[in-house]
């Protein structure tokens, strides 16, 4: 017996079409069923999957924000991917190093840990210099990184 | 006479064809069957049918250009910090999906069929199956992602068939050739212009595509030009009008540019290697000719571009994974495919890792579909090079030969490609291979004409 027939039937009984719809529709719950409604809490450990890391870092805001200062509130976050938190300010303040006056926010952040044990953020390498931006719903602001310290 | 000359090369089709492509998979179904009753239930009037027609036609034009140019609408709305993405041509796929539904149900047709109709349902069955066991032996941990990356597999094979049933004449390839060809010249231009206005200052060379409106898509966009050029190339070979020959220069050298400055390299090596069957195919003098001139383009291209290649050999030396793409590459491949040693059949399912860890589209394959997986891939990729080849050497179109060669030339690129990026996933290269794929096949291979059972 052929494995599908010229009609397409698969084993002279169904349709490969009508089978592969049915597939796909039983899949789709499937995957609905496992991934939001019993989310499996254990899975095998397979090496190169993406790893988060909670990490507090102080930024300088930049110059050109600093108008934006008091707008800044604490429990402002951003979100990433599925609306999930990936970054929350927790404080924020003024720094004066020598003759100038620096506003600083602090925050905690959920960093991606790369292959090679590097924290990106945004795509972007997290170190002391860096660029980083932070937006949430309600703002935008964008600074260089002072100082990280893994949470 | 062109009845007779079309029958010929019907029959010259027919007679070539394997076993696999006689499987008529469309006209048994009992969904498609149960859809189409249903369709013809709802009320209908000439002028509707006629709307409807106009906006399939219309509306497959918008969606190439879509397809190509459309921004990422969730990245427009929350910011470029999203990984989710849906295009203009996302939805648009959707719409035109619903209006040949109801064109083929009203009309009462046939579903037109193709070589590829059994590589796909293999594939994409085993696909589902293996993604399936992933999620329930645990390596998969979100199911839900790996449920988005199965939809955008489908949505390939949605658009094949999408083309293969609206391209079905050689009017409407060359129609929808120039959509292409239109979509591309515009992309060329904005990205000539982001060479010369660039958003930032950067030191040594500045890729076009990877800020701004499209963001990070400089190897993605190249792969599409590299697809371009091909075809552009094949048709200049093939086609004998002045105009035409002229007007092809002109976009072949802005495409061109375009893709220099991409700095993409491993879009450079497949370029090289689809314009080098191109030539091989059409004319053994012409391959001389190009492969002399790689000799010498040192001499020619742009110190920047010559600089991107030989760094290549600096990277290749450099054993850190942070300062090194080979580094970072060879490394990834290594923990990948070392979960084919656990997972060698089935592997360890789709969207267990995300794709961008991969970095080639076959190390993909293997870790996440295993061997089967990369055999039915394999066998989906003969399929197409065998009903590509078919088409460019049994018609007697000069038209319809030209873009089967420009489109296999495309397709050896792309497979080229897919061994340093994912270049199967990635929309905007895949869109476009399986849209033209489509249309190629829709136009020259016409399954559902009597004589190919001949």
């Amino acid at each position: 017996m052929k494995i599908i027939d010229e009609k397409g039937r698969l084993f002279n009984t169904i349709n490969a079409l009508d089978l592969l719809i049915m597939c796909i529709f039983v899949f789709v719950l499937f995957s609905v069923y496992f991934g939001v409604v019993y989310p499996r809490t254990v899975s095998r450990i397979i090496t190169g999957k993406v790893h988060y890391a909670p990490v507090a870092i102080k930024v300088i805001l930049d110059k050109d924000m600093e108008w934006i200062y008091d707008s800044i509130l604490t429990k402002d976050i951003q979100k990433g991917r599925f609306d999930k938190p990936i970054a929350e300010i927790t404080g924020k303040g003024w720094k004066v190093l020598g003759d100038a006056r620096y506003a600083v926010i602090n925050l905690s952040i959920q960093a991606q840990v790369e292959v090679n044990g590097v924290l990106t953020y945004g795509g972007k390498i997290l170190k002391p210099g860096e660029k980083f931006i932070f937006e949430s719903d309600r703002i935008k602001l964008s600074g260089l990184v002072k100082e990280l310290k893994p949470i | 006479m062109r009845q007779l000359s079309l029958k010929y090369e019907d029959s010259l089709l027919g007679k070539s064809c394997k076993a696999t492509e006689r499987i008529d998979i469309f006209s048994s179904s009992r969904i498609l069957g149960w859809l189409s009753g249903a369709v013809k239930k709802l009320p209908r009037s000439e002028r509707l049918e006629f709307f409807m027609e106009r906006a399939l036609e219309f509306g497959f034009g918008l969606f190439i250009f879509s397809l190509i140019l459309s921004p990422n609408l969730i990245g427009i709305v929350k910011g470029f910090s999203t990984s989710l993405s849906l295009y203009l041509s996302d939805i648009l796929l959707s719409v035109l999906c619903i209006l040949l539904i109801l064109k083929k149900s009203f009309e009462a047709s046939s579903w037109q069929r193709s070589s590829l109709d059994i590589p796909f349902f293999f594939y994409i069955s085993f696909t589902i199956f293996s993604t399936a066991r992933g999620i329930l032996i645990g390596t998969i941990d979100n199911p839900f992602v790996s449920m988005l990356y199965l939809v955008k597999n489908l949505e390939y094979v949605i658009m094949f068939y999408l083309a293969l049933n609206i391209v079905d004449t050689t009017d409407k390839l060359k129609r929808y050739l120039f959509w292409w060809f239109g979509a591309a010249a515009v992309l060329s231009a904005y990205g000539i212009y982001e060479h010369f206005h660039p958003f930032d200052f950067v030191r040594g060379f500045y890729r076009i595509y990877e800020r701004g409106l499209f963001f990070g898509q400089a190897n993605h966009f190249a792969g599409f030009l590299m697809f371009m050029i091909s075809l552009a190339v094949a048709l200049i070979i093939s086609l004998g009008k002045k105009v035409q020959k002229m007007m092809l220069s002109v976009l072949i050298t802005m495409m061109f540019f375009a893709l220099l400055w991409t700095y993409s390299r491993q879009v450079y090596f497949a370029l090289f290697l689809a314009l080098s069957l191109i030539f091989l195919l059409k004319d053994k003098r012409l391959l001389i000719f190009f492969l002399l001139l790689v000799l010498i383009a040192p001499i020619f291209l742009p110190e920047s571009v010559t600089g991107r290649i030989q760094m290549l050999v600096t990277e290749a030396q450099e054993s850190n994974i942070a300062h090194s793409t080979v580094a970072i590459r060879l490394h990834n491949w290594g923990i990948a495919l070392s979960s084919v040693k656990d997972y060698p059949l089935m592997g360890v399912g789709l969207g267990a890792r995300h794709r961008a860890f991969y970095d080639s589209n076959f190390v993909l394959v293997i870790s996440e579909l295993g061997f089967i997986g990369l055999l039915l891939f394999i066998f989906f990729l003969f399929s197409a090079v065998r009903s590509l080849v078919r088409c460019y050497r049994q018609r007697s179109d000069i038209f319809i030969k030209a873009v089967a060669l420009g489109c296999l030339g495309g397709l050896i690129g792309i497979v080229a490609q897919g061994f340093f990026s994912v270049s199967f996933i990635i929309s905007r290269i895949a869109g476009p291979l399986f849209c033209m794929l489509g249309m190629v096949l829709g136009a020259g291979e016409r399954i559902n004409e009597p004589d190919f059972r001949a």
